[in-house]
């Protein structure tokens, strides 16, 4: 027997999935990120801070007509990073700045540039951190 | 009998509740989470981790690692997990004094279902201590400051908590913000209306039987009982009831007595905490042992406050 679940069933299983999930932050952050509209960017990596409780990119996007915005990006803490098996010094030198990346990231409800990151991936499409599982944008 | 496609399509969906149905119920804080965290859910929920075990257990041994998370490292962060239970002290909320709803306005969480929502409204049995939430850069949460916890706050917590077991103390090294509370089991009293209320507060403990019986005040007023924002005055009493069930099993039931701020003794949830082993804690380098968690200033208020939450909020940056 061959079982496909109908566009009607997985719907609702990934309504059920992504409604129930928790998140990291420490002090309710996803109060202040739209979550169910993440956005993905590519950019190069400014600053990386393997800080506790949130971790910190910053990273610098161009648009097509040249213009530079500086974006800010909270991430897991370092113990859900040790976990997955990055630890500092990896995490560090894989984020040095100057680094091309894609990012996936729930943006700032107040339309700042500034997202909780949800995937970050190299230009070589492999990812980084302790991202779920998941294809690399654009693939 | 023939399985149809409709038949594995209704019973994929049924399973799915099935596993999914702890972690809905017990999701009162839900706050969305990165569109990621469902995989780190999904493997939380296949590794329950308070479960009961064989090995034998002195009842009033309390030492060791324990934690409320269900992650192999016992950490979990701000949020919810799979078999952490519920996210708050407790759901039955005594009625307030004019005074206590007054603290109880002043504290803008940031966890709960979001003030003024959609969701908010359709969640009226909820009480409102845990429909407010608002951007943390607008909240005043104070640990956002990196304030110590305080007993119950620290305790709900899902990161590893340490119990030392000395002589005459019984110590309690709550690994998130680094926290060190001291329970006097010497046959002290507690001193009516301390001088000076602490963050930790003055504790004391005996046993009654199996149950380790922690009478506690002197509470610093400036720390939340829980991250919905529930006040709680300088006159708080907390008395907490630790039993080991189980060689993996502590159960906690506390019962918070503050005629200041409730007009009756607020009785909170049983919280559930299981044993790990210092092995289960390493770095990548293989060093075994509590993690260094600490809500450093230098990291959290004068880098992520100020670069990352403020620019998030509605407060002039």
């Amino acid at each position: 027997m061959k079982v496909r679940f109908s566009p009607f069933a997985l719907t609702l299983i990934s309504s059920l999935l992504f409604s129930s999930v928790s998140m990291f932050a420490h002090h309710g952050t996803f109060v202040s990120y739209d979550t169910k509209h993440p956005i993905t960017l590519t950019g190069v990596v400014a600053e990386y801070h393997f800080t506790n409780p949130h971790t910190q990119l910053y990273f610098d996007v161009t648009d097509d007509k040249g213009n530079v915005t500086r974006w800010a990006a909270e991430g897991p803490a370092p113990e859900i990073w040790v976990e997955a098996g990055w630890g500092k010094k990896r995490t560090e030198a894989t984020l040095a700045s100057g680094t091309k990346i894609t990012i996936t990231l729930s943006p700032a409800r107040n339309g700042k540039p500034v997202g909780a990151a949800a995937k970050i991936f190299l230009a070589n499409g492999e990812q980084v951190g302790p991202a779920g599982a998941g294809e690399p944008p654009n693939q | 009998m023939r399985i149809t496609r409709l038949h594995a399509q209704i019973a994929g969906v049924c399973l799915f509740l099935a596993l999914a149905t702890p972690v809905l119920a017990q999701g009162q804080d839900e706050e969305p989470g990165p569109p990621d965290a469902a995989a780190r859910q999904a493997r939380a929920r296949a590794l329950p981790r308070i479960q009961p075990s064989d090995k034998k257990f002195d009842p009033h041994d309390l030492a060791g690692i324990w934690t409320r998370s269900s992650s192999p490292r016992g950490f979990t962060g701000g949020g919810t997990c799979a078999d952490c239970g519920d996210r708050g002290y407790g759901k039955n909320v005594p009625p307030m004094t004019p005074e206590g709803k007054k603290l109880f306005d002043a504290n803008k969480p940031s966890y709960g279902r979001t003030l003024g929502s959609a969701d908010a409204a359709a969640h009226a049995e909820e009480d409102i201590g845990r429909r407010r939430a608002v951007s943390p850069a607008n909240g005043t949460d104070p640990y956002q400051y990196c304030n110590p916890m305080g007993i119950t706050r620290a305790l709900i917590f899902p990161h590893p908590i340490e119990f030392f077991a000395l002589p005459d103390r019984i110590i309690q090294h709550f690994s998130w913000g680094e926290g060190i509370r001291t329970i006097w089991t010497d046959g002290r009293k507690l001193i009516d209306d301390p001088d000076q209320p602490r963050w930790w507060g003055y504790s004391v403990g005996h046993w009654e039987g199996d149950t380790f019986v922690v009478r506690s005040n002197g509470h610093d007023e400036r720390t939340w009982i829980d991250h919905f924002g529930y006040p709680h005055s300088d006159q708080m009493h907390l008395e907490e009831r630790y039993k080991r069930t189980n060689y993996n099993i502590l159960e906690l039931n506390w019962t918070i007595t503050d005629a200041k701020v409730y007009t009756k003794p607020w009785v909170g949830d049983t919280k559930r905490f299981h044993l790990i082993q210092t092995k289960d804690i390493t770095t990548v380098d293989g060093w075994a042992g509590m993690m260094e968690d600490p809500c450093a200033p230098a990291d959290e208020v004068d880098q992520f406050d100020r670069r990352i939450r403020d620019l998030t909020g509605t407060k002039p940056n």
